[in-house]
């Protein structure tokens, strides 16, 4: 089970509100390569996991994208906090607030909300840890792309420092996949499902 | 390992910590609430004196509490896999 802690992970303190950049920086919630999906992948794929190492690594990591997604929220609810009506007209914010008004709904950048489709669970662990390496790069590139569009420090230093997460995430499930191949015996050249095949 | 005390913590620490959540859950919304306020504090008592004990014998339940010579977080059955694994 689980428990709360009442902090962020990094801090969170932006001074200038700016809904244009919450419209993008919001798809790291809800959108195809964001937290929640993050978070419910690698939850999701713990129950197949044939290995105690890889199985301490998903429970890890997904629970850390959670908290992820809470610094994402942080960031995106104060981009939004004291708007006029005028201030959510001019800079692009009016679709998203008149169903959402300034809560926090995961959607995509585009506008689309969250969907299970943006990951697998397949029981299949070099399957399933091939992806997870797959989606720390995802992450880190929309990293990149929201960086591109963000010269508010406040903002850019929490998500620097969730981009460098991706990095270290990545490395894991590298150290994970291997512990799964090493695991795999002569028998097992074309690597079969250790979850599912047994011989 | 899976002797019957194991159990038996386990069953305290869920009580105990059931007993706990049900109390934040009420408290949250009435934080003024004297019997609420004490029973949470006795259930946490008991619940952290049942966590040290199960700890100390079987392994860690959260991870701050994990360690060792050799990193006992990956060590014996996840919550989810019953005897048969």
């Amino acid at each position: 089970m689980w428990s709360y802690e009442k902090k962020l992970q990094y801090p969170v303190n932006i001074k200038n509100p700016n809904p244009k950049l919450a419209k993008l920086i919001i798809t790291q919630f809800g959108g195809p390569d964001g937290e929640l999906g993050a978070a419910m992948r690698y939850l999701s794929q713990r129950y197949s996991m044939p290995y105690n190492e890889a199985i301490g690594i998903l429970t890890d990591v997904g629970t850390e994208e959670l908290a992820h997604m809470e610094m994402i929220c942080a960031i995106v609810h104060q981009l939004t906090k004291g708007l006029t009506e005028k201030e959510i007209l001019d800079q692009g914010f009016a679709d998203y607030f008149v169903d959402h008004t300034t809560g926090l709904y995961p959607v995509a950048a585009s506008g689309v909300p969250w969907n299970a489709n943006t990951f697998q669970s397949t029981g299949d662990p070099i399957a399933d840890l091939s992806e997870d390496l797959a989606a720390e790069q995802k992450a880190r590139k929309t990293y990149d792309n929201i960086l591109r569009f963000t010269d508010d420090y406040d903002v850019a230093d929490p998500i620097r420092f969730l981009r460098e997460r991706e990095i270290v995430h990545f490395q894991r499930f590298g150290d994970a996949l291997r512990i799964v191949q090493d695991n795999l015996d002569y028998k097992n050249f074309y690597a079969y499902n250790p979850s599912f095949d047994k011989r | 390992m899976n002797d019957n005390r194991k159990e038996t913590l386990m069953r305290k620490i869920q009580a105990y910590g059931f007993t706990a959540h049900e109390c934040a859950l009420y408290l949250d919304c009435h934080p003024n609430n004297k019997q609420a306020l004490s029973r949470y504090s006795k259930a946490i008592t008991e619940m952290n004196e049942a966590v040290a004990q199960y700890e100390g014998l079987y392994g860690p339940i959260t991870v701050q509490a994990a360690g060792g010579q050799s990193w006992n977080w990956v060590k014996g059955a996840w919550p989810w896999q019953n005897k048969e694994d």
